[in-house]
């Protein structure tokens, strides 16, 4: 009686054995899921915080202190610290790669050491910088009777100015009449043949048009339009004040972003700002235009037309009784006024880049 | 009949126990089964998004068929220091050392990207910095590179959900497996959808059924390229 008892006890015990080794392995393995998901969840916080660094130093971005650093020289960018939730600290520093280029480092670390981290390619929009010239084109460039390019536009210091009155593939691409001005450096670039307008842009057409007015119509005549002390910028035609006559003229601040999906013709009038055309673009009728001219087909000047800023354009350009002429203040004063254009902006090919 | 009941009681008790231990022990295989394909599911879907999150997909990737993406992925990044006519300095920090048997070179500067062949690399300080972080490298490579800008080194592969398994293919070599055996090639897919403002690469895999187990739903997120598609 007392032997067959104890072989009960010994199954029961044998089993209860077992079913503890199972439970312990079930527990085990559940633990060992839990403590991974929980690693995955840290490791998406941890990355998702490294690109919050990023924004957040894109958003307090010290434009003054980054032109002053120097190549290889790093700039703490302190707006881009902060915290997130379980202990997560994050931050950033950028370093100056070359003349436009800052390579932002962003790093966020959990209490228990672990990190992420990610890179973020921006450029300086410095116009002296992203603008290398007065007219910078992929093709064919004609000085014709009267027509007229320089660099240092009026009123304007060259000091820190554009390096070039023109920029182009080839230096036999421009011809000049022989009452034609074409005054300043001219920078031959092979690599400019043939290149598209998003090709030659120093930011990505996206990003310009995202913040631009549609220009209605394929003929303008932009005029500033005042009512009273205030510029009336709802209207279309309405391009701003770039001759004002003292600095309270209140369209003298208004810099619109334009856009024409298609040809344009500026036939008369005057306006300022940053003009991105997709196609052809004819100046005449004595148009003043200060600012950026961005032209995706071919360019054509003349009838007195002026253009005071820079151009950039992927088709042929000609100049006929009129000017093109470089100024750094104008172009300043027409990307910096835009608040799309206002910060550093992203390379066209790519911004973010892995750290390790 | 006290020896009776006391056999019955035995018998009833050890049945139930044994009852209880198979179910158990047949729960650990389904669990700790459940477990590996926990872990294959989570290693693609960890695997690709940190291999593809920094790409470009036009620029990066040579192809994404039904079940394979094929293109280049990063293994180091950091910056130049210095250009010789073949030869460029570059602080760089990444998952390994410079391999001139896989790896090919991208130089991004203010004026664009630019993409050379690395034939040799050694550590080497050259113009860089001493301070600062990772190692200084010297790479010989086909074509003269820009000697500023950011550095990315790419090695060129496939990933497969294909047999079964999630697996790498390393330029022309074999695929290797890179999970267990966990997933069904049919339902496991990858779907890569570009527009001009994004490009997103749909990753979905079909666990394993096991014998006797409930099938598990298919898992999948979408990855979103932090580089804009339209940007290329």
């Amino acid at each position: 009686m007392r032997s067959r008892s104890g072989i009960v006890l010994l199954l029961a015990l044998l089993c209860i054995v077992a079913l503890e080794l199972a439970v312990a392995g079930l527990h085990f393995t559940a633990l060992q899921q839990l403590r991974a998901a929980r690693a995955n969840s840290r490791g998406l916080q941890l990355r998702l915080s490294a690109q919050s660094a990023v924004a957040a130093a894109l958003a307090s971005w010290p434009h003054t202190q980054a032109l002053a650093v120097r190549a290889a020289g790093t700039l703490s960018i302190p707006g881009a610290a902060g915290s997130a939730p379980q202990g997560i600290a994050f931050g950033a520093l950028a370093e100056r790669l070359d003349s436009t280029l800052f390579l932002v480092r962003a790093e966020a670390r959990s209490p228990l050491g672990e990190r992420a981290r990610a890179g973020y390619l921006l450029v300086l929009n410095d116009p002296v910088l992203v603008v290398r010239a007065a007219l910078e084109t992929s093709r064919e460039v004609a000085l014709q009777s009267g027509g007229s390019l320089s660099v240092g536009g009026p009123g304007c210091d060259t000091a820190g100015g554009l390096p070039a009155a023109l920029r182009l593939p080839a230096a036999d691409q421009v011809a000049v009449s022989a009452d034609a001005l074409l005054s300043g450096p001219v920078t031959a670039v092979p690599e400019l043949a043939g290149a598209s307008l998003d090709a030659m842009l120093p930011l990505p057409v996206a990003d310009i048009t995202a913040a631009a007015r549609e220009v209605g119509g394929a003929t303008a005549h932009p005029q500033p339009v005042r009512n009273g002390p205030i510029c009336d910028t709802g209207l279309a035609w309405n391009w701003g004040e770039p001759a004002p006559v003292d600095d309270t003229d209140p369209c003298a601040a208004w810099f619109p972003v334009l856009t024409r999906a298609g040809d344009l013709t500026l036939d008369g009038g005057r306006g300022q700002g940053v003009l991105y055309v997709s196609g052809n673009l004819v100046l005449k009728g004595g148009t003043v235009f200060k600012g950026l001219v961005l032209v995706a087909g071919g360019l054509l000047v003349s009838g007195g037309a002026t253009i005071e800023g820079a151009v950039i354009a992927a088709g042929p350009v000609t100049i006929q009784d009129a000017s093109i002429a470089g100024s750094h203040c104008a172009l300043r004063a027409a990307l910096q006024a835009v608040p799309a254009l206002s910060g550093p902006f992203r390379p066209a090919s790519r911004s973010w880049i892995p750290l390790y | 009949m006290e020896l009776l009941v006391t056999l019955t009681l035995g018998a009833i008790l050890a049945l139930s126990l044994t009852a209880v231990l198979l179910t158990q022990l047949r729960m650990a295989r389904v669990s700790t089964a459940r477990a590996a394909v926990a872990d294959a599911v989570r290693l693609v879907l960890h695997v690709l998004p940190a291999e593809l999150r920094f790409s470009s997909a036009a620029a990066d990737l040579h192809g994404v068929g039904g079940d394979s993406i094929a293109g280049r992925f990063p293994r180091l990044s950091g910056a130049a220091c210095g250009a010789a006519p073949g030869r460029l300095w570059a602080r760089l920090e990444g998952m390994r050392e410079p391999d001139p048997q896989k790896d090919s070179l991208l130089i991004i500067s203010g004026e664009g990207e630019a993409a050379f062949v690395v034939s040799d690399a050694v550590p080497e300080p050259g113009p860089c910095p001493m301070t600062g972080p990772g190692t200084n490298y010297r790479l010989d490579t086909v074509g003269s590179p820009a000697g500023t800008g950011a550095v990315l080194v790419f090695e060129s592969g496939s990933y497969y959900l294909r047999d079964r398994a999630f697996r790498y293919r390393l330029g022309r070599e074999g695929r290797q497996p890179l999970t267990e055996e966990a997933f069904q090639d049919q339902g496991s897919h990858l779907r890569l959808r570009v527009d001009s403002a994004q490009a997103r690469l749909d990753i979905t895999v079909a666990p394993v059924r096991a014998a006797g187990q409930s099938p598990l739903p298919p898992f999948g997120i979408g990855l979103v390229f932090l580089n804009a598609a339209g940007s290329q």
